[in-house]
């Protein structure tokens, strides 16, 4: 069982935001809270409302794309972007790779196992107690 | 669509149904007869180093069994969203499949409309598109790679 903070899911597919938390069950994740958001938008104001521990961000969505959305909280400077992993169907990290985001901790493709959303945690997990430490 | 493409785009899709909905399928050689109001389209392009575009076809019941199945509701609002998602899905792991990983290919967001006659005799024919049967029911990919 893997204890964990508060979880932001964005994805416009009701489908995809509901087999990440299906994913999450099945890798034993026992999350405080997990918030959904159809679009960067959503996702911008749950951040700017409270702080999250973990976002999963699909990047191809309508009105706020992922990568824009990342871009946005870059510039902006002011809310706390959480560990990020990014789940696409796209196999060119291109777009990942031009934001240089040092939060973007993971590149989940889909279909993928919960062993991976496992690892991602971890890596996760470990960010978040250096900057505690730091 | 070569034979080549249309044996890859076929085990992609093949791969990706029964990863994603635990779903068994097999080739097909003939189209399946059209019927109104029952088979939705869905249609993803892609833009960058290569542009295109896919077309999947498959029946409401089918998609609705497969929102059930991942989202646990009975709910025929989530048909279009999971016909689009698995379309998107299909695409990403076909394109890959096919090109170099250097190149850069994006995906747009897909669209999913109730398939009418129109649209059946322009992506259904038999030397461009690829039919599966999928638990009974068809599944019919059609590619348009523009470059």
């Amino acid at each position: 069982m893997i204890e964990f903070g508060r979880i932001l899911i964005v994805d416009d597919s009701a489908m995809m935001r509901s087999i990440v938390r299906k994913s999450l069950e099945m890798a034993k994740v026992k999350a405080r809270e997990v918030v959904e958001a159809k679009n960067g938008i959503e996702a911008l104001n749950q951040l700017q409302l409270s702080s999250f521990h973990i976002m999963f961000c699909d990047l191809n969505m309508p009105e706020l794309t992922g990568d824009d959305l990342i871009e946005r909280l870059m510039l902006l400077g002011t809310i706390p972007i959480p560990p990020v992993v990014i789940v696409s169907s796209e196999a060119s990290t291109e777009r990942v790779d031009r934001l240089q985001c040092d939060r973007v901790i993971g590149v989940l493709r889909k279909p993928f196992s919960p062993e991976k959303i496992v690892a991602l945690f971890t890596e996760a997990d470990q960010l978040l107690k250096k900057e505690l430490a730091s | 669509m070569t034979n080549k493409n249309r044996d890859l785009i076929a085990e992609v899709a093949q791969s990706v149904l029964e990863t994603m909905v635990f779903a068994t399928s097999k080739r097909d050689a003939t189209c399946p007869a059209f019927q109104l109001e029952y088979f939705l389209l869905a249609e993803i392009t892609y833009s960058g180093s290569r542009n295109g575009e896919l077309f999947i076809i498959a029946p409401k019941p089918l998609c609705r069994e497969w929102a059930e199945l991942m989202t646990g509701e009975d709910s025929a609002d989530l048909i279009h969203d999971v016909l689009g998602e698995m379309t998107n899905i299909i695409s990403g792991n076909w394109l890959t499949r096919s090109y170099l990983s250097d190149e850069k290919i994006m995906l747009n967001p897909p669209k999913v409309i109730v398939a009418d006659a129109h649209h059946w005799e322009r992506l259904t024919s038999e030397l461009a598109a690829v039919f599966l049967t999928v638990e009974d029911s068809p599944f019919i990919l059609h590619v348009n790679a523009l470059d």
